[in-house]
């Protein structure tokens, strides 16, 4: 019997290892993996490294009970950490992602060649959606000019249907990334779809009201969890069952940067949908997204903020005002030059 | 039963043999052409024991030792394997004697490397789980120190093999005792292997058992002349057509020269093609051609691009005018009744 998407999951692998990526003959590529990850989206990847003449290496490894942090002390630190700061290219399909621990600093810092891609939880049917149907040139473009719109704004507010409603200012020393999906220079990169920054963490007030995920630790929100912020802190969480057992556990780390935002993302994948998985959910279009804890360096440089964990939580249908101007409304694209942009994209 | 009896075997290797500890970094390599089955199994045991795993898998190289170099993520696996404690090689291409080994046994002084190269399901259970360790620990032991104090030794076959060659007190006789807790290359319990005198090598062998890499199982036997240790013809059917191209394919003399000679004991092995199983069968020889470790022939060696390996089964063994193995059967009165234990009732 045929298995999910047999035939497409090729052309997904393809357009990371061409068009993403960009591997050349000879090139080692680690593919890094635990026991929660889905295989068929690994070894579809390692034959399409394999196929342009790259050199696959392929880490499973046990499933840490956390990410971030979480896993340095589980996982067999020194030999990943050898390993990756001697390949080419590394993508993370890590459940539990690697990205935001000591692992993934070290091997930052100690490479200069590596071109890591983050792909944490990913599974058949996402990778499909997201990498077999989407035109990454275009959509490239698209988010380069949010990019940069985003970049020119001092003062930001955000909205939703749900409640939403937090402003805050932006600091012109943190950088603010386009994650286009393209992972062809050095350094780390995301899953195409979304524009992250961090804010300047004391000005954020107000309430943002998560009705979309919490992943990757709780899944789809089951009714709306809303987080009550003042001068970057998290003073209250109201909502159902999960949001005590969300203020639970930020609280159970006895850390102070896990009640603190770590960044926030406005989300533009033409082709994602709610699913509670962290990249697709993310990058959902006219979403925002808000992070807790860890601050990769990449985002606060250079050192960032360690904590011993992190988490990521959507807002769906989103308004998106920068310096009083609104670009989308309600998940809608409404700025002029955005809305023609988006017609490519199928938007 | 026979997943039972895997796990089993996977558990002998990992608690009784290497002794596993808690934390300790093992990891499992692999390419394309290993045993699934092996891996998982391996695995269970270890994460059981504690070991903080890592199964790396890569792609089949188109060939073994110097010659899988460049087909593998080579300094990725350096630095892998020399921040790690155990290393467990299942990859049917082995990385023995590869650059990858040297440098990696060069950097990591405390590595317990467990060579399984190609090992399936039932070499697992033959070859590990079927030993009385006790039993082999006796008689290796009495049988190296019986090679160490030897001097001419013959052998010869039903088929015609007759082959001679004198050995050498300062050439160590290695062995594996099923003790896998200290640092270096350990491999399958029930052989022992040396490096005679090369240039006393004299005579013919005649191979049916199987070769290793590429030829496999043997089905016309290959016959060998050599002359001071150095292969003068191979004749033969196809498999010996085979193995001649291949080895003068690397325009290298050492690939053409003996590089260790050897005795096979395991009671679970059996020829199925794969070499680390082959080369144990009880009363088989075994002569490799190539490389050579620098265990066998200190202080470093002789290099050569790769190595092969060659069985002959049901040998007859004469040593120094005494009969110590006839056809296949340990006759020799010291070794004879401890022969008889080796296998776990």
């Amino acid at each position: 019997m045929i298995k999910l998407y047999e035939f497409e999951m090729a052309r997904a692998a393809d357009e990371i290892v061409r068009e993403l990526v960009k591997v050349k003959p000879g090139e080692t590529f680690v593919l890094t993996a635990d026991t929660r990850s889905d295989e068929d989206v690994v070894n579809a990847t390692a034959r399409a490294i394999y196929a342009v003449g790259g050199k696959p290496m392929v880490i499973w490894l046990a499933t840490p009970p956390g990410p971030g942090r979480m896993v340095d002390d589980f996982l067999p630190s020194e030999a990943l950490k050898a390993a990756l700061v001697k390949a080419d290219c590394w993508i993370e399909f890590n459940t539990q992602y690697i990205l935001y621990s000591e692992i993934s600093e070290y091997v930052q810092r100690n490479s200069q060649k590596l071109r890591t891609l983050c792909l944490p939880c990913m599974h058949t049917d996402v990778f499909v959606r997201l990498f077999a149907h989407t035109n990454h040139a275009v959509l490239r473009d698209y988010l380069a000019k949010v990019r940069d719109m985003i970049e020119g704004a001092k003062h930001v507010r955000m909205t939703s249907v749900a409640g939403t409603d937090v402003e805050f200012f932006n600091n012109p020393k943190h950088p603010v990334f386009s994650r286009d999906g393209y992972a062809d220079t050095p350094g780390t990169h995301q899953l195409a779809g979304m524009i992250a920054w961090a804010p300047e963490l004391d000005s954020i007030n107000g309430v943002i009201v998560v009705d979309g995920s919490i992943v990757p630790q709780f899944g789809v929100a089951e009714e709306p969890v809303s987080i009550y912020l003042e001068k970057g802190v998290i003073v209250k969480v109201t909502g159902g069952r999960q949001a005590v057992e969300f203020e639970q556990y930020l609280r159970s780390f006895n850390h102070p940067q896990m009640l603190r935002p770590a960044h926030t993302c406005v989300g533009f994948h033409p082709n994602t949908k709610l699913t509670g998985q962290i990249g697709e959910d993310e990058r959902i279009w006219g979403g925002t997204q808000w992070g807790f804890g860890s601050v990769g360096m990449h985002l606060i440089p250079p050192d960032g903020i360690p904590a011993p964990s992190h988490i990521d939580c959507t807002c769906l249908n989103s308004s998106v005002y920068l310096d009083g101007r609104q670009i989308t409304d309600k998940g809608v694209v409404v700025d002029p030059l955005l809305k023609e942009m988006a017609k490519a994209l199928g938007k | 039963m026979y997943n039972q009896a895997l796990q089993e075997a996977c558990d002998v290797l990992v608690n009784d043999l290497l002794k596993v500890q808690k934390d300790e970094v093992f990891v499992i390599t692999a390419d394309m052409i290993a045993d699934r089955a092996v891996v998982d199994a391996i695995s269970t045991s270890a994460t059981r024991a504690g070991a903080k795993l890592l199964v790396a898998w890569m792609n089949t190289p188109d060939g073994v030792s110097e010659a899988a170099d460049p087909f593998l993520p080579g300094q990725a696996l350096v630095g892998m394997l020399s921040a790690t404690d155990i290393w467990i090689e299942l990859n049917c291409k082995w990385l023995l004697y590869s650059d990858v080994y040297y440098q990696t046994m060069k950097n990591n002084k405390k590595l317990r490397h467990m060579c399984l190269t190609g090992v399936d399901a039932g070499s697992m259970i033959g070859c590990v789980g079927s030993v009385d360790y006790d039993a082999m620990r006796e008689f290796t032991i009495l049988l190296r120190d019986k090679i160490k104090a030897s001097g001419e030794m013959r052998m010869t076959s039903a088929l015609g093999e007759d082959i001679r060659f004198h050995n050498s007190p300062s050439h160590p006789v290695s062995c594996k005792l099923g003790v896998v807790d200290k640092p270096g290359t350990h491999l399958f319990v029930g052989q022992i292997g040396w490096t005679p005198v090369l240039e006393s090598i004299n005579g013919k062998i005649v191979f049916d058992g199987s070769i290793a890499p590429d030829i496999g199982i043997i089905n016309t036997p290959v016959e060998m002349t050599v002359k001071n240790g150095r292969v003068e013809e191979i004749r033969g059917g196809r498999e010996a057509a085979a193995y001649e191209a291949w080895l003068k394919s690397f325009n290298h003399p050492q690939m053409l020269s003996v590089a260790h000679t050897g005795i096979g004991f395991n009671p679970g092995a059996a020829v199925v093609g794969s070499i680390i199983q082959d080369q144990r069968v009880l009363g088989s020889t075994t002569w490799g051609f190539g490389s050579i470790g620098a265990g066998l022939l200190p202080p470093d060696g002789i290099k050569a691009p790769s190595h092969s390996d060659a069985v002959c089964l049901n040998t007859t063994l004469e040593v120094d005018g005494i009969l110590w193995m006839k056809d296949g059967e340990f006759v020799e009165p010291d070794l004879a009744p401890l022969a008889k234990k080796l296998k776990k009732r």
